[in-house]
């Protein structure tokens, strides 16, 4: 059994997909202009992970090296240039280290490697680089910081970065770069901005399995399904300046969050909301519906439309929101039954919904791609840049 | 309506924009130049979509500045900007840009 499964493996393989801005080179179409339809990317490696930022992408292969597109005006591409790329391009600087995690910011991007060392570059305002100055940097630099220490994850949002690192005194969080908003979580009060890394106070006793960065917020989920959020408050809220436990009867696997709205999937595989009221977006009429139903949801709604329909994984644009399903609970509508549907909400107008057009939407809406009738399609993964999606299909031969 | 409002002290000086700028959700950016905001203009627009964003600021900091250099002196570069080249051609200019802003710097001093 074991043997053939490993056959089966290295059969799999992969399409990529993109659509939305791409004035910048950030669909890797080659082309610098919106697609309001998916398009597909000649891809030579597969990729075990995509992060996309302001208008770049980082992604990671299967072989534990890392490539770059799109905008780097500001170093964010880590080519030793400030030069956008059309096309997919090697970071060198890392060819000699096994990346293990990667995160694009708006103008920033961290690696992470195998061994816990954490590399930076792009733009250093605010002090998001952890390097204890502001400058730019063009290639990936170590962020000496946490010399021998062992660092998991790299978050990047808009002006600042979370670290999440692991070691024999549990697992702690640190922030830098700008706190004006309450992002960092590193004091009761609004911080300005750190430009060497502070620990994250209120998660000393959590086991933190994954955390997120995008526009002013930031968050963390737990090994045991609770999600925390910190920074600019949803919806008009005030600001929290430390991590706070979202009230919820539902236990979490993902989190997503976008620039005015966060996204969280339950073990269940139903989608929530927090915030939204931009463009992340369900009409007035539908959050009071569901604020009815739930009324010990606190400020978490669940996403309409969904019914029957099994998610498997959420990402989040500045204003978009995208899942993709896994197999239906109920196999009622043919569609339903596909595995790694994609469906899109939220704001439109460069085409990141991927539905031909430029409209906003309240509910999550199907957007298809192009069927290959000799390809098996096993899952789906989805990411969301600010104004542009990408989703990674893999496959095998039927 | 307006996607957020934003205070100048938050919006970055673009040296090739030669305006001012905080991060569009599209991936662009929102810009507003000195000479709209002496002017009294309080929408930053993005280039590249329909958004944009209220800029809350100190009308009198921008009408001071202005008289003192690029009207009365149209074809001098006028110092300041040559040492802020300079600071960028150091790579210094994120650290000026940024930290002066939270010492309370008055933009017209
Ligand atoms: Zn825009």
């Amino acid at each position: 059994m074991e043997a053939n499964e490993r056959v089966k493996d290295t059969q799999e393989k992969q399409e990529l997909w993109s659509w939305g801005a791409g004035t910048e080179g950030q669909l890797g179409t080659g082309k610098l202009q919106d697609e309001y339809l998916p398009q597909l990317i000649p891809i030579l490696p597969s990729f075990s992970l995509l992060s996309c930022g302001g208008a770049h992408v980082i992604a990671l292969t299967h072989g534990k090296k890392v490539l770059t597109w799109g905008r780097g005006t500001s170093g964010q591409l880590g080519h030793g240039d400030k030069v956008n790329s059309l096309e997919p391009k090697s970071v060198e600087v890392l060819n000699n280290f096994n990346i293990a995690h990667v995160s694009a910011g708006w103008n920033h991007s961290g690696f992470v490697s195998e061994c816990g060392q954490l590399f930076i570059c792009g733009d250093g305002s605010f002090g998001k680089l952890g390097l204890g100055d502001y400058m730019p940097q063009y290639s990936p630099i170590k962020v000496s910081h946490f010399a021998s220490r062992h660092v998991y994850q790299i978050a990047c949002g808009m002006r600042h970065s979370l670290a999440l690192l692991k070691g024999e005194h549990g697992d702690q969080v640190y922030g830098f770069g700008s706190g004006k908003r309450g992002q960092l979580g590193i004091s009761n009060e609004k911080v300005k901005s750190v430009s060497l890394p502070q620990n994250v106070s209120g998660l000393q006793e959590v086991n933190v399995s994954s955390i997120s960065a995008n526009g002013d917020h930031s968050a963390a989920l737990s090994s045991d399904g609770h999600v925390y959020t910190w920074g600019r408050g949803f919806d008009g809220d005030p600001d929290v300046c430390c991590p706070n436990c979202v009230i919820s009867h539902y236990s979490f696997k993902q989190v997503a969050l976008g620039w005015n709205h966060a996204l969280g999937l339950t073990d269940e595989g139903d989608v929530h909301m927090l915030g939204g009221s931009h463009h992340g977006i369900l009409n007035n009429h539908q959050k009071e519906i569901l604020v009815n139903q739930d009324l010990n949801e606190d400020k978490l709604k669940k996403i309409p439309g969904l019914n029957r329909i099994k998610v498997v994984g959420i990402a989040s644009g500045s204003e978009h929101s995208v899942l993709t399903t896994g197999k239906a609970l109920l196999n009622v509508l043919k569609f339903c039954a596909e595995n790694g549907m994609i469906m899109t909400w939220g704001w439109g107008e460069h085409g990141q919904l991927g539905l031909g057009g430029t409209c906003d939407q309240t509910c999550p809406q199907v957007a298809s791609m192009p069927q290959n009738d000799a390809r098996e399609y096993i899952a789906s993964k989805v990411y969301c840049g600010s104004g542009f999606t990408f989703v990674v299909r893999a496959w095998r031969p039927k | 309506m307006s996607y957020d409002d934003v205070e100048i002290e938050d919006m970055e000086w673009n040296e090739e924009l030669k305006a001012f700028t905080y991060p569009c959700p599209c991936g662009d950016l929102f810009q507003i130049t000195k000479e709209e905001l002496k002017i009294g203009e309080e929408i930053a627009r993005c280039p590249s979509c329909s958004l944009y964003i209220t800029v809350i600021y100190n009308m009198e900091d921008f009408a001071d500045q202005k008289s003192k250099t690029n009207i009365d002196q149209p074809k001098q570069q006028p110092v300041a900007e040559i040492v802020w080249s300079l600071a960028e051609a150091l790579g210094l200019l994120q650290g000026i840009l940024v930290a002066p802003w939270s010492m309370d710097h008055g933009l017209g001093a």
